[in-house]
């Protein structure tokens, strides 16, 4: 399997390239990192491992299902929800099924883009981490050489 | 042991995955047990109506107790449901409503199983998904042994009801690790005891010619995809990938594309293309000749919790290029290496152009699968396993 995959990243990368991405995928590692991440990404299928979503206040995900409802009560709440579940929306199936499906696809692509962000975000966060680490290292590295400079110098 | 089996059809007609299983379980285990099939009157799983007389009956060794659906199923409501629940909308009671919706409502058989339940030592319940698993397994819980036939969906992944439901099953049969797993990533608590114990099957009878072929006038080498056509078993996916593999190939021009064959129920239009060929039902002989001579036999689901014609494809020593986003087909190939797996289109056109460019290694693969199967999924392999987890 893995030569049959090999061979498909090989011919996405060529293909790319050759259509003028040559500056993002020139190097095939960067290539290989970059379809790692979307690849990654692409395995999110819910919303629910993913941050952004708990932070957007207001309402973002496309409504994928349609609950029918009447201001009206009692009997009349009855009969116009009877008409608009047994009459309207049968003979407007098909233009709502068509929309559904276009709002599950861009549901998939909204959870797929956080997912991608959360990927970056998270690899963004680690390589602060690290830099920051590295720099104090340094530093402390620096301070411990500053003393025995300093004594040469008095 | 006084054994009860719970499934929403059953009868040599019932041809959904889950009623073959039961009711090759059940045939088998009669011949140990004292077995009792409680099930419907039903012989379609969409609208339920009743057709089969209620009350006793046998089938060969099994007694047979159908109860009547007392109402059939209301598809428009069902619809609704789905869309709330599916998109993850749905309230604790919409949840409950959407498996007394999905049905088959069978109140005898819920009084039946609240008092005679404890007169059987055991009750196999199929398929959780359904009314009488649903509102049935908790009433005897303690000795209930749940088949889930678990598949990734929204279901299982949004409904908060349903993590509760798997911790009350006694013990678990379950069809492959990957259900296992998404059983237990769900499950409320521990998972109860389980086996994992598949599907059985018999060898497959010798090598049939290709008479039933030539009569429909099939070319030496094809893809097949063998079961129901549907968008739901991941047809339409199917028809656009091997669109793209026709077009990749034809253009390079330096072998012809292989034509892909479907067999199988037509439930979803099938494109208009010269390379493929729907066939339809077929009979038995005509369905193990195409398994027999198949280059390859293709499974685009994505729900899956078996597959039992992946080990069919691999019974014939056929080699299968499945969907790898269903976590349990994934599994089978990486267990058997009986075949190749794909996410993306670009990859099933990657999988079939190597597997006809290199028939050397699909023969390899094929054998490798029917290795697998005779390892893991011959009948007495597996019954020992049922018989060893309903022992407990």
């Amino acid at each position: 399997m893995e030569v049959v995959v090999e061979q498909v990243r090989a011919e996405l990368r060529a293909r790319l390239v050759a259509r003028g991405a040559r500056d993002d995928f020139d190097d095939e590692r960067v290539f290989d990192d970059v379809y790692g991440l979307f690849r990654q990404a692409l395995a999110h299928n819910t919303r629910h491992q993913l941050l952004l979503p708990e932070l957007l206040a207001d309402p973002w995900q496309p409504d994928l299902a349609l609950r029918l409802s009447s201001h009206r009560r009692g009997s009349v709440a009855a009969l116009i929800l009877f008409v608009k579940r047994r009459v309207l929306l049968p003979l407007t199936r098909w233009l709502f099924e068509y929309s559904l499906e276009n709002f599950r696809r861009q549901d998939r692509v909204n959870i797929v883009l956080m997912a991608c962000l959360q990927s970056l975000a998270a690899e963004h966060a680690r390589v602060s981490l690290r830099t920051a680490a590295l720099e104090a290292a340094a530093e402390r590295a620096g301070e411990r050489a500053a003393p025995g400079a300093g004594s040469s110098g008095q | 042991m006084k054994l009860a089996c719970v499934i929403h059809r059953y009868g040599p007609r019932a041809t959904g995955g889950s009623e073959a299983h039961c009711r090759a379980i059940a045939l088998r285990l009669a011949s140990r047990h004292d077995v009792t099939v409680l099930t419907s009157c039903a012989t379609d799983y969409v609208t339920w109506r009743n057709v089969l007389p209620p009350g006793e009956s046998s089938d060969g060794p099994v007694r047979v107790v159908r109860f009547r659906v007392d109402r059939p199923r209301d598809l428009n409501r069902f619809r609704e449901l789905s869309e709330l629940v599916f998109a993850d909308c749905a309230t604790h009671d919409e949840q409950t409503e959407w498996f007394r919706a999905n049905g088959p409502s069978l109140p005898g058989l819920l009084a039946h199983l609240s008092a005679h339940g404890r007169s059987y030592d055991r009750i196999l319940f199929w398929a959780f998904r359904y009314a009488p698993v649903w509102f049935g397994l908790p009433l005897v819980a303690d000795r209930a042994v749940l088949l889930p036939t678990a598949e990734d969906d929204e279901l299982i992944r949004f409904s908060p009801l349903v993590g509760s439901f798997f911790s009350q099953p006694r013990t678990y049969l379950f069809l492959t690790p990957e259900e296992r797993d998404l059983v237990a990533s769900r499950c409320v608590g521990p998972l109860p005891p389980h086996e994992i114990v598949g599907a059985g099957l018999d060898r497959a009878p010798k090598a049939p010619t290709r008479e039933a072929l030539d009569r429909l006038g099939l070319p030496d080498d094809f893809l097949l995809y063998l079961g129901r056509v549907d968008k739901n078993k991941g047809c339409d996916r199917l028809f656009d990938a091997f669109a793209r593999y026709d077009e990749q190939v034809t253009a390079e021009g330096s072998s012809a594309p292989l034509p892909l064959v479907l067999a199988g129920p037509v439930v979803l239009p099938v494109p208009s293309h010269p390379r493929i060929r729907s066939l339809g039902f077929v009979d038995e002989g005509t369905r193990e000749a195409l398994l027999q001579h198949a280059l390859a036999l293709v499974m685009p689901s994505r729900f899956e919790s078996l597959s039992l014609v992946v080990l069919e494809a691999w019974n014939h020593g056929v080699p299968v290029i499945v969907n790898g986003r269903c976590a349990p087909l994934r599994g089978h190939i990486l267990r058997a290496d009986g075949g190749l797996f794909y996410d993306l289109p670009a990859e099933f056109v990657g999988a079939v152009r190597y597997l006809s460019a290199h028939r050397d290694v699909a023969t390899r693969l094929g054998a490798q699968g029917l290795m697998h199967v005779e390892r893991e999924y011959r009948w007495p392999t597996v019954m020992a396993k049922i018989e060893a987890a309903i022992a407990r």
